[in-house]
């Protein structure tokens, strides 16, 4: 797996990904407006080495009135990616986003998103609020968990599970790696 | 608008001699406020270009009690993040009261919520959303930066019916049609 920064290049592959994304409840359908920039660092297409396939995307912005604090959006293709894959990005990609400057990651998560719940319960993140009918989707209003933590407790975490992700027992070496994207047909 | 002494207005160009004792009154650390004329009349402006933000005063007698605001990030999801600032907060009930009224009276929006970072300044404003109907729904971990280092705020949260199963037994008078 492979992540890649957004640019104007790779926008077309984003929309794909959006189109599909809009169908899916899990993070209330696409966001209303993206231009690849993000405050800690770029946002990421995640891309399967195997097929070269852009599969989700990570995304983040500061949270409003809160300096410092990286809101994270993860969204997965379930139909395109393998198992596992959204925790080794997401462990990547929360990596850079600290490299970048933040002080804390803060997640949302729909009450629904069991994936999500589930992996934030394997690295052994507990919600710290639940917004209760915050968000409208797939036809009625649904809970929002959020999570939170900061870069030692993330290293805690990822030291737990470092054999499972890229490089092993090593720190990512790099994000966007060596691989081109797939030329234009 | 009206309810006892006070009542409620949109918030005018031209106010900020009207709202500047309350944006003195309100704690640095609670929210950044512009504290200078010109920096109030582009904040306002600002405010009224954004959908549902509903800038108001609250008036008691001829004097501001509060100052409200909306920001509403996403229309579609109909909840609202409510700033309030307060002149007296342990008195600030009724003025507040009338302003949620007035905002599920204008709008189809189905939830209020806000963080009241944990200071001490804070506490008076916490007890006048819970005293309001507010429920408190989680804690934001170490969100807020200070001078003397992070800390923690509070999520709270009111649900349209939630209000109006309040103003049914505390303000029937605020009850929507």
């Amino acid at each position: 797996m492979t992540l890649q920064a957004v640019t104007p290049a790779s926008w077309p592959e984003v929309q794909g990904l959006d189109q599909t994304r809009q169908w899916s409840p899990n993070l209330g359908g696409a966001p209303p407006q993206r231009d690849g920039s993000s405050s800690f660092g770029p946002a990421m297409l995640i891309r399967e080495n195997r097929t070269a396939m852009a599969v989700g995307i990570l995304e983040n912005s500061e949270m409003a009135g809160y300096p410092g604090v990286a809101v994270v959006l993860i969204w997965v293709d379930s139909s395109l990616a393998r198992a596992g894959l959204a925790l080794e990005a997401f462990a990547m990609y929360v990596e850079n986003v600290f490299a970048s400057g933040a002080r804390l990651v803060h997640l949302e998560v729909l009450e629904f998103n069991r994936p999500v719940h589930r992996m934030m319960a394997r690295i052994g993140v507990r919600e710290q609020a639940r917004m209760r009918e915050h968000v409208y989707a797939a036809g009625r209003f649904w809970d929002v968990l959020v999570y939170a933590f900061d870069h030692q407790q993330f290293k805690q975490m990822s030291s737990r599970y470092a054999h499972n992700l890229p490089g092993g027992g090593k720190p990512p070496a790099a994000l966007g790696g060596r691989r081109k994207p797939p030329s234009p047909q | 608008m009206r309810l006892q002494a006070y009542s409620i207005r949109s918030l005018g160009l031209d106010d900020f001699s009207l709202v500047e004792p309350v944006l003195e009154a309100v704690p640095r650390e609670l929210f950044a406020v512009p504290r200078i004329d010109k920096g109030y009349r582009a904040f306002v402006a600002g405010m009224s270009r954004m959908p549902w933000a509903m800038p108001y005063v609250c008036l008691e007698g001829g004097n501001a009690a509060a100052v409200c605001f909306l920001n509403v990030p996403q229309p579609k999801h109909l909840s609202a993040f409510l700033v309030a600032l307060l002149a007296r907060p342990s008195e600030a009930g009724l003025p507040l009261a009338l302003y949620i009224r007035h905002a599920f009276w204008s709008y189809p929006l189905h939830r209020l919520f806000t963080h009241v970072p944990a200071l001490p300044d804070s506490e008076p404003y916490r007890d006048a959303l819970l005293g309001v109907g507010f429920k408190r729904e989680g804690v934001l971990a170490a969100h807020v930066t200070t001078e003397g280092g992070p800390r923690d705020a509070m999520v709270v949260g009111l649900l349209r019916d939630e209000f109006m199963s309040w103003c049914a037994t505390n303000e029937p008078s605020l009850q929507l049609p």
